[in-house]
C-alpha cells in the first residue's frame, strides 16, 4: 500500500445483493458497525457497506490449519519456548461479511442495494462526501455525528424535528448513554427557539442539573434562561416553581395508570365514585372507620384499606393540593408548551407510581388541549409547536398490563401523531413494552442493550431492517447509537454528541448589541 | 502377509533393527549401498539453542504432469525460492511453470544439456530417467540453488529440500559444484530431508529411531545427532550428516546436511533451530515451509494447465476426439466405477 492508500481496506469476492464479503489485510483494524464502500468504476457506482461480522482466513488448504496452529502454539507455552508465527501478514487475512446499505449511482442519487457490486472491487473507508446524500435526511435535531466502527465521519446525524410526533424510542442499559442522550435531543429543542416544545419528566433531576461532578445539565443550557420552565415537585429553590395539581383533576384513570389494581379493587373504586363524586379521594383517605365504609360500599374491608393507604398517600403529597382556590399549574405548563416552551418536571422524591400519576395528569392535560385545538380550531392547530413528552422507563405505562383505555400513554402512542403529540420512551427493557404500542414509534435510538430479548423485540418494531446489527448493538460502547427513523435510508450509526462537549457549540440568543459611542450625549443636549 | 504380520514385522524391526547404517544407492556418488557400522544407541544426542537465523534462504521445486502419452509426457515444473531476512519473509519468488513436452529422445538429450549447464561439462553418464518430470523439478532446483548461491551474501544461510548428495537424478558433480561456490563466497549450505532414505541395519527408518530415543532420553528440547561419524562419510560427502530435532516440541525429527563451509556445523544448526519455531510447522525450517508453497503446483494450477493445454491443442488443429483420447486415462474410469 502507498501512503495514500491508507484508506484501502481489501477487495471484494462475494457474496449476494443480501450479503458482500471482502477480504482485508491481517493488520486492517474492522470493526463491526464500520461503514465502508466498494468502488464500481465500470458502472460510476459506489456502493456502501456496513460490516457485520468479521472473522479470521488463511491460505491454507487445511481446513483445521488453524486450530492446529493454536495447538502447536500452546505445546510451546506448555514448554516455555513460545513460538512466533512468521509473516502473518502474508499467511493470515481477515474476511468482513457486510450488509449493503445501497449504492450512489453514476448522478449523486442514493439508492437501496438491489445489484452487486463489481466482483474484486476496491473497498475503501468511506469519505465525508460519500455520504452527503444523508444530510438532507437528517433533519434539524443533530444528536451527534455519523460513527464508523469507533470512528466518526464529519457528518452531523440526528432527526428531523417534525418526525417527534411520530414517538421516539431511547433504548439501553445502565451507563450507556441514555440521558447524555436525552439532554442533546431536549437542548435541541431547546435551541430550536419554540418551533418544538418537550415535556420531560425528570425522576432524578439529572437532565437538570446534569448529575453528579461536572456534568452539565439543562439549566446550563444557552436558552435555558429563554425557554426552559422548571417545575418541582417537592420544596424547590431558586429557578423551579412547585409543581402544584388540583386534586380534583386527577381522575381514575391516572390512578389505573400509575398503580396496580386488582378488580376488586377497580369495583372499589367505582363504587367510592358513584358514592362521593370527585371527593372520593379525600373522603376515603381521611375515613376513620373504614370497617363501616367498606359495608356501606359493599366490599372488603381489606381491599378498602389499600385504596385508602394510597389515598392517604396522594393527599399527603405537597404538589397535589385540596384547596380549590389554589389552581392547578398543569393548565400553566400546557400553555407554556403550546407557546412553545419546554418545561421540565424534577419529580425525585416522588415514588415511581406518584411520578406517573403526575405524569398522567399533565399528559393528559396535554393531549387534550391539542386534541381540542385540532378538532375545533384548526387554525390555532396549526400554529401549536410540535410537542412531545419524555418518560423514563416508560415500560411502566406502555406494558401489555397497562394497556387500558383510561391510560393515556398508549392513547399518545396511537393518536398523539394526528394531535402533533409524540411520546418519547426511554426504557432500559424495550421487551416489556407492549409490541403494538412499540410499533407505533417511528423513531429508535437504540444504544447498547446487552439482552437478546430487547434486541429482538427492536428488531421486529424498528423502521430499518436491524437483523443483522445484533452483535453491534450487544458491543455498542457509550454514547454509541444506532438511530432507526422512518425517513432514513439505513440504520444510521451515531456517536452522540457529549453533552457537555455539545453545549460548547451552541449559540445561545444575542446579547443587545453595546450602545454607540457617544449615543447617550445627545439625550443629555 | 496379513494386518498382524506386517505389524509385526514393523514392530521387530524397531526393536532389534541390527547394528549398521546405511545410507541409500546412488547417494554420495555411489553406485551401491554405503554401510558404516554404528548403533542408534551410540550416537551422543546434543541438545541446540537455537540463535536468531540471520539471513536464510530456502529453494524448493514443484512439477505436475499435464498429458501422458505414454511413448511421450508433457511436464510442467518450476522452482521458487524465499528470503527470510530480519524474521520476516521480503522475497518470495514463484516463477511460471515451465513445460516441456518430452518423448525418451528428447529426455536423453536434454538431460545432457541441461546437466552440461549444471555440472560445468558434460556428464559422464546420463541418470536413469524413468520418471523425466521428477528430473526436470529436481534439476531446476539445483539450479536455482546455484543461483542463490551466486546472489547471497556473505553469512547467508542457503536451504535446500533434501540432502546435499543430490540423489540418483542428479551427479554428484552438482552439489559438488555449488557447495564449491558457496565456500568461496562465505555462505553456509545445507539441506533438510523430509523423507530420509538413512536406514539401519535390516532396513529400519535411522530417523525414527533417533527421534523417539530422544523423546524417551532428552524430552521437549531441539536436539541434533551426528550420523556421519564414520571417516567414509568424511571422504565421499560435502559434510555432515545429522538427525536434528529443531523445535522442543516439534512432533519430527528431520535428517539434516550441513555442508563444511564458513560457520561450524553447530552454528548452523543453532540458526535452524532459531528459523524452526513457527507454530504451523514446529520444528521445520520455516523458510523451507514457504518455499515449498511458493514452488507446489496445486490441485486448481493443475487443472487450469491442463485446460490451457487442451486449447493450446486445440488451437494448433488437434480435433477435441484426439484430445480427448489423449487425455483418458482408464485408471480414472476404473476409479470411477
Amino acid at each position: 500500500m502507498t501512503a495514500s492508500d491508507h484508506e484501502y481496506k481489501g477487495r471484494i469476492f462475494g457474496r449476494n445483493v443480501l450479503e458482500a464479503t471482502f477480504r482485508s489485510f491481517y493488520g486492517t483494524d474492522l470493526f463491526l458497525g464500520e461503514l465502508l464502500v466498494a468502488e464500481d468504476p465500470e458502472r460510476a457506482r459506489r456502493f456502501l457497506f456496513r460490516v457485520v461480522q468479521v472473522t479470521y482466513g488463511s491460505d491454507s488448504s487445511d481446513p483445521n490449519w488453524a486450530e492446529r496452529t493454536a495447538g502447536a502454539y500452546m505445546s510451546g507455552d506448555a514448554a516455555g519456548t513460545p513460538y512466533r508465527l512468521h509473516d502473518p501478514e502474508q499467511r493470515l487475512y481477515k474476511i468482513a461479511t457486510c450488509a449493503p446499505l445501497g449504492y450512489i449511482d453514476a448522478g449523486g442519487e442514493f439508492r437501496k442495494p438491489k445489484s452487486l457490486p463489481a466482483q474484486f472491487g476496491r473497498v475503501t473507508a468511506p469519505t465525508a462526501e460519500d455520504f452527503a446524500f444523508l444530510r438532507e435526511r437528517m433533519g434539524d435535531l443533530g444528536i451527534g455525528l455519523l460513527r464508523s466502527g469507533e470512528d466518526t465521519i464529519d457528518l452531523e446525524v440526528g432527526i428531523r424535528g417534525s418526525t417527534l410526533t411520530s414517538h421516539v424510542g431511547v433504548f439501553a442499559t445502565t451507563g450507556m448513554g441514555k440521558s447524555n442522550l436525552m439532554k442533546v435531543l431536549a437542548g435541541q429543542i431547546l435551541a430550536s427557539q419554540g418551533r418544538y416544545a418537550v415535556l420531560l419528566f425528570d425522576p432524578h433531576g439529572e437532565y437538570l442539573e446534569g448529575g453528579s461532578g461536572t456534568r452539565r445539565g439543562l439549566r446550563h443550557h444557552p436558552w435555558a434562561a429563554d425557554r426552559l420552565k422548571v417545575y418541582a415537585t417537592r420544596a424547590s429553590g431558586a429557578g423551579a416553581t412547585s409543581l402544584r395539581l388540583a386534586l380534583s383533576e386527577l381522575t381514575v384513570g391516572d390512578l389505573q395508570t400509575a398503580y396496580e389494581w386488582s378488580h376488586a379493587q377497580e369495583d372499589a373504586i367505582y363504587r367510592l365514585v358513584r358514592f362521593f363524586r370527585e371527593e372520593w379521594i379525600t373522603r376515603v383517605g381521611e375515613e376513620e372507620d373504614v370497617q363501616v365504609l367498606a359495608e356501606q360500599l359493599g366490599v372488603a374491608t381489606s381491599t378498602l384499606q389499600v385504596i385508602q393507604r394510597r389515598a392517604q398517600r396522594i393527599l399527603d403529597l405537597p404538589c397535589v393540593s385540596r384547596d380549590p382556590t389554589q389552581p392547578s399549574l398543569s393548565g400553566r405548563i400546557v400553555e407554556e408548551l403550546t407557546n412553545g416552551y419546554s418545561v421540565l418536571v424534577d419529580s425525585s422524591g416522588l415514588s415511581s407510581m406518584e411520578e406517573i400519576l403526575v405524569a398522567s395528569v399533565i399528559t393528559r392535560r396535554l393531549m387534550e388541549e391539542y386534541s381540542t385545538a385540532y378538532l375545533d380550531d384548526r387554525e390555532r392547530f396549526e400554529a401549536l409547536p410540535p410537542a412531545l413528552v419524555a418518560l423514563e422507563e416508560a415500560q411502566r405505562v406502555l406494558s401489555k398490563v397497562k394497556r387500558s383505555e383510561e391510560n393515556v400513554f398508549p392513547r399518545v402512542a396511537r393518536e398523539g401523531r394526528k394531535f402533533r403529540v409524540g411520546l418519547c420512551a426511554v426504557s432500559q427493557q424495550p421487551k416489556l413494552i407492549d409490541d403494538e404500542l412499540l410499533s407505533q414509534f417511528n423513531t429508535f435510538f437504540i444504544l447498547g442493550l446487552a439482552d437478546e430479548r430487547d434486541r429482538n423485540i427492536l428488531r421486529g418494531s424498528s423502521k430499518q431492517d436491524i437483523s443483522d446489527l445484533g452483535p453491534e448493538i450487544q458491543t455498542l460502547m457509550p454514547g454509541e447509537s444506532i438511530i432507526t427513523n422512518v425517513e432514513l435510508p439505513f440504520a444510521v450509526p451515531a456517536q452522540v454528541f457529549l453533552y457537555e462537549e455539545y453545549l460548547k457549540s451552541v449559540r445561545g440568543p444575542s446579547p443587545l448589541p453595546d450602545r454607540p459611542a457617544g449615543a447617550a450625549r445627545g439625550l443629555v443636549e | 502377509m496379513g494386518l498382524d504380520d506386517a505389524a509385526s514385522f514393523v514392530v521387530d524391526l524397531l526393536e532389534r533393527p541390527g547394528s549398521d547404517i546405511r545410507v541409500a544407492e546412488g547417494q554420495a556418488g555411489l553406485s551401491e549401498d554405503l554401510v558404516v557400522p554404528g548403533h542408534p544407541d551410540a550416537f551422543e544426542l546434543r541438545a541446540i539453542e537455537p540463535v536468531d537465523p540471520g539471513t536464510v534462504w530456502a529453494v524448493d521445486g514443484g512439477s505436475c504432469l499435464l498429458a501422458d502419452g505414454r511413448s511421450f509426457q508433457v511436464a510442467a515444473y518450476r522452482a521458487g525460492r524465499v528470503r527470510l531476512r530480519g524474521g520476516v519473509t521480503d522475497l518470495v519468488e514463484s516463477p511460471p511453470l515451465s513445460v516441456r513436452a518430452l518423448s525418451a529422445d528428447e529426455v536423453q538429450s536434454l538431460a545432457r544439456d541441461i546437466l552440461t549447464d549444471l555440472c560445468g561439462s558434460p556428464p559422464e553418464r546420463l541418470p536413469d530417467l524413468p520418471r523425466p518430470v521428477d528430473a526436470l523439478r529436481e534439476w531446476a532446483e539445483w539450479a536455482e540453488v546455484a543461483r542463490t548461491v551466486r546472489e547471497a551474501a556473505p553469512g547467508d544461510l542457503v536451504l535446500v529440500d533434501g540432502s546435499l548428495h543430490g540423489g540418483p537424478l542428479v551427479p554428484s558433480d552438482v552439489p559438488r559444484r555449488v557447495h564449491a561456490e558457496a565456500q568461496d563466497r562465505d555462505v553456509s549450505l545445507a539441506g533438510v530431508v523430509k523423507a530420509s532414505t538413512l536406514f539401519w541395519g535390516r532396513n529400519a527408518p535411522l530417523v525414527t529411531l533417533l527421534k523417539r530415543r530422544g523423546d524417551r532420553e532428552v524430552g521437549a528440547v531441539p536436539w541434533a545427532a551426528r550420523i556421519s561419524t564414520d571417516p567414509t562419510f568424511g571422504r565421499l560427502y560435502v559434510g555432515e550428516i545429522f538427525v536434528a530435532h529443531l523445535a522442543p516440541t516439534a512432533p519430527y525429527a528431520f535428517r539434516v546436511d550441513v555442508a563444511r563451509g564458513p560457520a561450524p556445523p553447530d552454528q548452523v544448526l543453532r540458526r535452524l533451530a532459531g528459523a524452526s519455531g513457527d507454530p504451523a510447522f514446529v520444528g521445520y525450517p520455516y523458510p523451507l515451509a514457504r518455499a515449498h508453497q511458493v514452488a507446489r503446483v496445486g490441485g486448481y494450477a493443475v487443472a487450469d494447465l491442463r485446460r490451457s493445454f487442451r486449447g493450446a491443442l486445440s488451437r494448433h488443429g488437434m480435433s477435441e476426439d484426439d484430445i480427448e483420447v489423449l487425455f483418458q486415462d482408464f485408471h480414472e474410469v476404473l476409479n470411477r466405477s
